[in-house]
């Protein structure tokens, strides 16, 4: 492939430029959302209430569990979600329409007491992840970063093919190998989060001109057209007025289970209950095609609350076309029914595009830093604005995990001083990354951090909640036992890379910056 | 200007050049996407969906394509052109 000299400058020049301008929000999404992947287990972990005993082989008595949610919610009849326990959620929780969570425990079929939590660590990395924790602005800046990632991701295959033949025998830098290899490995999964990051964050926003398109100018709004074909509504029965006995619920689970063998059950809704026409919806995911099944397009079945009757049965394949491409679309960024093999490989994943995107950055401040050597400081401090953007979230994070456990649960305005204690430790770091000038101390200073606020965040945890490892580990307390583990051997390779720091031949490299 | 405007040839992408390499990608990618959810046989559903999943795909492509123009008037040249053909296309079909 040849194209013009001119040209050729212009494509890496704009790939150059705009990633400068956009890695660094697209990297601090894909670190958040890294942590994301486990929001389950990390949920389970900030809740002191859903630190109870799980008994292997036992079955929740649907009937008394869901009865007692219901009570709590003042026994409602229609927009009811259940959501089952599952093996990243132990808890079974109910809602009625937009209200607070009820959860039960299923072995004592219980309400748990959830006053003082709001699973705020989960959500805040969530919120960062999605928007930079300023909603609405930030989602949109982020669908318009996740448009330029797709620039980038086609502008550098682009310049890869120009490139190929021309540099199979120059020797090129360190930093422009690794971006290069890296990012070409990884193009599937940088262009499937790119692309549901457009798609999430601004282009469903901005759907109107398709919608006019399409319509022939008669509609503008892309829900009131496109949602009811794609999610249609499922078991909505209008109220007959004329009050029924419902079936045991555990009676209907075992029918709606015996006449969809592969159905996976995650969530029961209930619409009309308690009337003549009531309905119950059981949906999930199908075992055979988790893709295709995904939260967009569950497989469902409803059955007459009253009778016990099969009304409807929705598998997969009678689905819309859309809906089956949308749950392939959104089953890759979510991965929301997979167990934790899936989601460590998408860590390892997220980790290495993190790399890939320093070393982007680190091309084009190697070749200013040269260029310009002691009169570029402004290229200097934008490398010590890049390290403390891209290494300093780490302390900053584990920081707000050693607060969480630290101040009490009823402390007033606990949200706002984890939140200034997060942004305040990282500011300082970009603080610390300026005054220090030596990369390899300032990665030093970060790694101690990281470990002692990761090691103080597991004690206080287990001092708080009373429950210590091996008590996690002998009551199968499967997600707290791995999330204190996890963070603990975390501090410990923290803790041990910064004392070894200047022994690792390869950070002689960045020296320099 | 005029001069300026039909025979600038640099290595560094100008800022005129950049500005409406990014606002003329933006408008072509949906302008697109546009024809294609007018002319896309189906429902609601098929016509507007593949247009809201691959328009940051068609915006890169408008933006490389505009991005390999020579001088700025070669850019302009290209987005009026391209405009005036789909809005004809949305318009007229």
């Amino acid at each position: 492939m040849s194209v013009d000299n001119l040209y050729l400058k212009y494509l890496i020049r704009s790939h150059t430029l705009l990633g400068i301008f956009v890695v660094f929000i697209f990297y601090i999404s894909t670190y958040f959302g890294t942590i994301t992947l486990f929001k389950p287990y990390l949920k389970n972990w900030e809740s002191p209430s859903h630190h109870f005993k799980v008994v292997e082989n036992t079955e929740p008595d649907l009937d008394k569990a869901i009865r007692a949610g219901l009570k709590e919610l003042n026994n409602p009849n229609d927009r009811v979600q259940i959501t089952l326990p599952s093996f990243n959620e132990k808890t079974l929780s109910i809602k009625f329409g937009f209200s607070e969570k009820i959860y039960i425990d299923p072995y004592t079929n219980k309400v748990i007491d959830t006053k003082n939590e709001n699973s705020f660590i989960s959500n805040f990395f969530n919120q960062m992840h999605i928007s930079l924790d300023t909603p609405p602005i930030g989602q949109i800046l982020m669908g318009i970063v996740s448009i330029s990632i797709v620039f980038l991701t086609i502008s550098g295959i682009y310049l890869w093919l120009i490139n190929r033949p021309k540099r199979s025998n120059k020797k090129v830098g360190f930093w422009f190998r690794w971006h290069k290899d890296l990012s070409l490995l990884l193009l599937p999964y940088i262009l499937v989060f790119s692309l549901t990051g457009a798609v999430l964050g601004v282009m469903i926003l901005s759907a109107t001109p398709f919608v006019y398109s399409a319509s022939q100018g008669e509609e503008t709004h892309i829900s009131k057209v496109v949602r009811p074909i794609i999610y249609p509504r499922q078991g909505y029965a209008k109220k007959s007025g004329v009050p029924a006995s419902m079936q045991k619920f555990s009676i209907l689970y075992d029918k709606a289970q015996k006449n969809y063998p592969n159905l996976n059950i995650t969530n029961i809704s209930l619409n009309s209950w308690n009337d003549k026409n009531a309905r119950i919806v059981f949906s999930g995911y199908l075992d055979e095609n988790k893709i295709l099944s995904s939260r967009a397009n569950r497989a469902t079945i409803v059955l007459s609350g009253a009778s016990g009757e099969i009304l409807e049965k929705k598998g997969i394949e009678d689905t819309h076309i859309i809906s089956q491409v949308m749950s392939g679309f959104y089953f890759f960024h979510f991965i929301s029914d997979e167990g934790i093999i899936v989601r460590l490989i998408y860590l390892i994943l997220g980790l290495v595009f993190g790399l890939s995107m320093i070393f982007g950055i680190y091309i084009w401040l190697e070749k200013k830093i040269q260029r310009y050597g002691e009169d570029g400081s402004f290229y200097k401090y934008l490398s010590q604005f890049s390290t403390a953007l891209t290494i300093g979230v780490i302390p900053a994070s584990a920081f707000i995990l050693f607060i969480y456990w630290l101040l009490p649960f009823n402390y007033i305005d606990k949200e706002t001083w984890l939140k200034g204690g997060f942004y305040a430790l990282w500011c300082f770091t970009l603080f610390y990354s300026v005054y220090k000038n030596d990369m390899l101390s300032i990665l030093k200073l970060f790694a101690k951090l990281s470990g002692i606020f990761l090691l103080l965040a597991v004690i206080l945890h287990q001092l708080r909640t009373n429950v210590f490892l091996w008590d996690s580990f002998q009551k199968n307390m499967d997600a707290i036992f791995w999330v204190d583990t996890s963070l603990l051997l975390l501090a410990i390779a923290s803790l041990l890379f910064a004392k070894n720091i200047e022994r690792i031949k390869f950070l002689q490299k960045i020296r320099g910056f | 200007m005029y001069k300026k405007l039909m025979s600038e040839q640099k290595s560094k992408i100008g800022f005129a050049h950049g500005i409406l390499t990014i606002l003329g990608s933006i408008v072509l990618g949906y302008m697109v996407m546009m024809v294609f959810s007018k002319f896309i046989p189906g429902d609601y559903a098929v016509k507007i969906m593949p247009s809201v999943i691959l328009t940051p795909i068609t915006i890169s492509i408008c933006a490389i394509w505009l991005l390999f123009s020579k001088t700025t008037f070669a850019c302009i040249m290209k987005t009026s052109i391209a405009i005036i053909i789909l809005l004809t296309i949305l318009k007229v079909f």
